[in-house]
C-alpha cells in the first residue's frame, strides 16, 4: 500500500513536469550556442554519412551545412571546435534532414523539447541514487530540488550543452552507486559507457572512471580488495570506457595516437575576452578566484544554500575524522568509510571539492556566469539533502514527522514560486539577497535569452510596417535570435548592427565586451527614447529603445 | 606502505595550498592586473585619450610655462648638436 503511494506520487510529480514542460517549452528563447551546435551536428552527420552510401540524404545533409556557412557566418570555425560531441547535436541534425525540416522555429523548438526530456530522465535517475541513501520523503525532496531550481530548471530548455552533460553525469553516477552497492559487470558497463558520453559532452566527464579507480585503489590499500581484483577492475574500467569513447566521437578518429597532448590542448583554448564580474571587468582567463563561489551563492536559492552549508560542514568533518583516524589496524571498509552510503557520500563530497578547487586554483577561464560548472549542481543537491537529512534526525526527537514534513513543503512551494516569478528568465534567476544595485555589477543575460521576447514585442509594435530597422548596442549575436520567430515576421526585420541612425529600434541587454567607461559604441543616441524595460525582481533583463518620431 | 602513501598525498597538498595562498596569489593577483587592464582595447583608448589632451593643449593660448620652456629649448638644443656631430 505505502509502496503504491511512493509510485502514484513519483507518477504524479512526472506527469505534471511534463505536462507542464509541452506547456511552456515555447515560451523560452534562444540559447547563445545553439546555432554553432547545430552546424556541430550537421558538420559532423556529414562526416559519418561520408562512409555511407545514401547519396539523397547526403547531398540533403551537405546542403543545409553550407547553408548554414552562408547564413550564420560569424559562428566559430568548426574546423578548429570540432570538438565537440555528437551525442545531441547530430540526432537532431538527422531529424532535421530526415524530416526536411525548414522552419528554423520548429527545428530549435525540437532541441529545447528533446533536452527539457533528458533532463527530466536524468532527474528520475538522481531520485534513484537518492531513495537508496535516504528515504521516500527526502529523496523526493531532493527530485524536487534538482529538478525545480531556477536557474537549472530554465537551462533544461534551451542549454543543450550544459544540461545535457549534468544529465549524463547524473546517470553514469547512479549506475557507480549500483556498483557500490552491488559489483557486477552490468553496472560497471553502463558507468562506462555513460563515462564515455559524458567526456565527449565536456572533457572534465574524464573525472568519473579516474575517481573511481582512485576508490578502488583506496580499497585495495585496505586490503578490502586482493592485487587481481584491483588490477581487473582497473582494466575492465579503462577498455570500456575508452571503447565506448572511441565508437561515439569520430574527434578522436582524426588524432594521433602518438601525440596525446594534441588531444587535450584544444579543450583549453579559451578567447581573451573580458568579463563583468561584480563591478569590475576581467580578463576570462584570469578572474578573481571567489569567480565561482560567488556566482553559485548569488544564483542558488538561500533556502539551499542553508542546507548545503549544512550538509558541506557535516561531510567535511566526518571526512576529517576518518583522516586522522587512520592507523596502522586495518578497517573493514576502507579508511576513509566504513559503509557503501558513506563511500557514496565520499565520492560526491571528492567529485565537488575537487572541481571547486580547480575553478578557484588553476586559472580556469569561465564566462557567462557559472554555467560550464552547471554540473555542480548534481553535487550541491545531494549535499544539500544529505545537510536536510541530518537536520531532519536532529529535530525528530524534538518536533512530530507531520509537522518535520509539512516544512518539508516549505523550500518545495518556495522554488515554485521563484520559477513561475522569473517564467521564462529562471536560467537569469539572482536569490533575494541580492540587491538591485549589486544585481548590476554582474552580466545577466549571458545566454541572450531575451533576443526572441524583444523582437516579438517590436514586432507587435509595428504591425503595418514592412521592413523594421533595429540595432544592437550590446555585445551579443542578436540577429540569431529571429530563428525562433514565424517565417514571415522574420522577413520583416532588417538588422543593422551598431548602426544607431539606420534603425527604428535599439535593443540593449547590457552585456558588454569591455568597460562601458572607456567603449562608448554602446551609448544610446539622444533621440531615442525608452520603449520597454523587462525587470523581473531586482533584475534588469533588458530593454527596447524606440527613434523618436517628430 | 600504507600510511606512507597517506602522507605523501597530505604533504603534497598541503604544499600546493600553501603555495597558492603565498607565493601563487601574489603572482595570480598580478597576472591578472596585468591581463585585465593591459589588452588591446584599454591601449587604444589610452591612445585616445593621448590624442584628446594633445588637441585639448593646442587650442590653448599657452602650454608651457617659461621655465619649462627654457628647460625643453636647451635640452633639444644639445640634442640636436649631439646629433649633428655624431659621424
Amino acid at each position: 500500500m505505502i509502496k503504491d503511494k511512493k509510485i502514484y506520487i513519483l507518477v504524479l510529480f512526472f506527469s505534471t513536469y511534463i505536462f507542464l514542460g509541452l506547456f511552456i517549452y515555447q515560451d523560452f528563447g534562444i540559447g547563445i550556442e545553439e546555432h554553432f551546435q547545430r552546424k556541430n551536428g550537421f558538420y559532423w552527420l556529414d562526416y559519418l554519412l561520408s562512409f555511407s552510401d545514401y547519396h539523397v540524404l547526403k547531398e540533403a545533409v551537405n546542403l543545409k551545412y553550407k547553408e548554414i556557412l552562408l547564413s550564420n557566418p560569424n559562428l566559430p570555425n568548426i574546423v578548429f571546435f570540432n570538438y565537440y560531441g555528437i551525442i545531441f547535436d547530430v540526432p537532431i541534425a538527422f531529424i532535421e534532414s530526415i524530416f526536411n525540416l525548414e522552419n528554423s522555429k520548429t527545428y530549435f523548438e525540437i532541441r529545447h523539447i528533446l533536452i527539457f526530456l533528458i533532463f527530466l530522465f536524468s532527474s528520475f535517475f538522481f531520485y534513484k541514487i537518492l531513495f537508496k541513501r535516504f528515504n521516500f520523503p527526502i529523496a523526493f525532496l531532493g527530485l524536487c530540488i534538482y529538478s525545480l531550481t531556477p536557474r537549472i530548471f530554465g537551462d533544461s530548455f534551451h542549454n543543450n550543452k550544459d544540461i545535457l552533460f549534468l544529465s549524463l553525469l547524473t546517470i553514469a553516477i547512479s549506475y557507480l552507486f549500483n556498483f557500490f552497492d552491488k559489483t557486477n559487470n552490468k553496472s560497471l558497463i553502463i558507468f562506462c559507457l555513460f563515462s564515455a558520453l559524458a567526456t565527449s559532452t565536456r572533457i572534465m566527464g574524464i573525472y568519473l572512471p579516474i575517481l573511481f579507480i582512485l576508490f578502488i585503489y583506496l580499497e585495495f590499500l585496505t586490503n578490502k580488495r586482493s592485487l587481481i581484483n584491483f588490477f581487473g577492475l582497473f582494466f575492465k574500467i579503462i577498455f570500456f570506457y575508452l571503447i565506448f569513447l572511441y565508437l561515439h566521437y569520430p574527434y578522436i578518429w582524426q588524432l594521433n595516437i602518438f601525440e596525446i597532448s594534441d588531444w587535450f590542448s584544444k579543450f583549453f583554448f579559451s578567447m581573451n575576452l573580458n568579463i563583468l564580474f561584480n563591478g569590475h571587468y576581467y580578463s576570462m582567463n584570469y578572474l578573481p578566484r571567489s569567480y565561482l563561489p560567488t556566482w553559485i551563492f548569488i544564483s542558488t536559492p538561500f533556502i539551499l544554500l542553508i542546507f548545503f552549508i549544512f550538509g558541506a560542514f557535516l561531510f567535511l568533518k566526518r571526512f576529517f575524522y576518518r583522516l586522522v583516524n587512520i592507523s596502522n589496524h586495518k578497517p573493514h571498509g576502507s579508511d576513509l568509510w566504513v559503509s557503501n552510503n558513506e563511500k557514496k557520500d565520499m565520492f560526491i563530497l571528492f567529485s565537488f571539492f575537487s572541481f571547486l578547487l580547480y575553478a578557484i586554483f588553476f586559472n580556469v577561464a569561465m564566462l557567462s556566469g557559472w554555467r560550464h560548472f552547471y554540473f555542480l549542481h548534481i553535487f550541491l543537491t545531494y549535499i544539500s539533502v544529505f545537510g536536510l537529512f541530518n537536520l531532519i534526525i536532529y529535530f525528530k526527537k524534538k518536533i512530530s514527522m507531520k509537522i518535520i514534513y509539512s516544512l518539508l513543503m516549505l523550500p518545495i512551494i518556495l522554488l515554485i514560486y521563484e520559477n513561475v516569478k522569473f517564467h521564462p528568465y529562471q536560467s537569469l534567476y539572482f536569490n533575494n539577497l541580492m540587491s538591485k544595485e549589486q544585481i548590476k555589477r554582474f552580466q545577466v543575460d549571458t545566454p541572450s535569452l531575451s533576443r526572441v521576447d524583444a523582437l516579438k514585442s517590436i514586432l507587435i509594435d509595428s504591425p503595418n510596417k514592412k521592413k523594421i530597422f533595429i540595432a544592437n548596442s550590446s555585445w551579443t549575436p542578436f540577429i540569431n535570435g529571429k530563428d525562433l520567430l514565424a517565417p514571415e515576421s522574420k522577413k520583416k526585420l532588417v538588422f543593422t548592427g551598431q548602426d544607431f541612425k539606420k534603425a527604428d529600434y535599439i535593443y540593449d541587454n547590457f552585456i558588454y565586451k569591455s568597460d562601458e567607461k572607456y567603449n562608448k559604441s554602446h551609448m544610446i543616441p539622444s533621440d531615442f527614447t525608452i520603449f520597454k524595460k523587462l525587470e523581473i525582481k531586482n533584475v534588469h533583463i533588458y530593454s527596447i529603445y524606440k527613434k523618436n518620431i517628430r | 606502505m600504507r600510511i606512507f602513501i597517506y602522507k605523501i598525498l597530505i604533504l603534497t597538498i598541503s604544499l600546493f595550498f600553501l603555495y597558492q595562498f603565498t607565493v601563487g596569489y601574489s603572482v595570480y593577483k598580478f597576472q591578472q592586473k596585468i591581463y585585465s587592464n593591459l589588452n588591446k582595447e584599454t591601449s587604444e583608448n589610452i591612445k585616445s585619450k593621448i590624442r584628446e589632451e594633445l588637441k585639448a593643449g593646442l587650442k590653448k593660448d599657452k602650454i608651457l610655462n617659461n621655465e619649462d620652456s627654457a628647460l625643453l629649448r636647451d635640452f633639444f638644443n644639445k640634442i640636436k648638436l649631439e646629433i649633428n656631430s655624431s659621424k
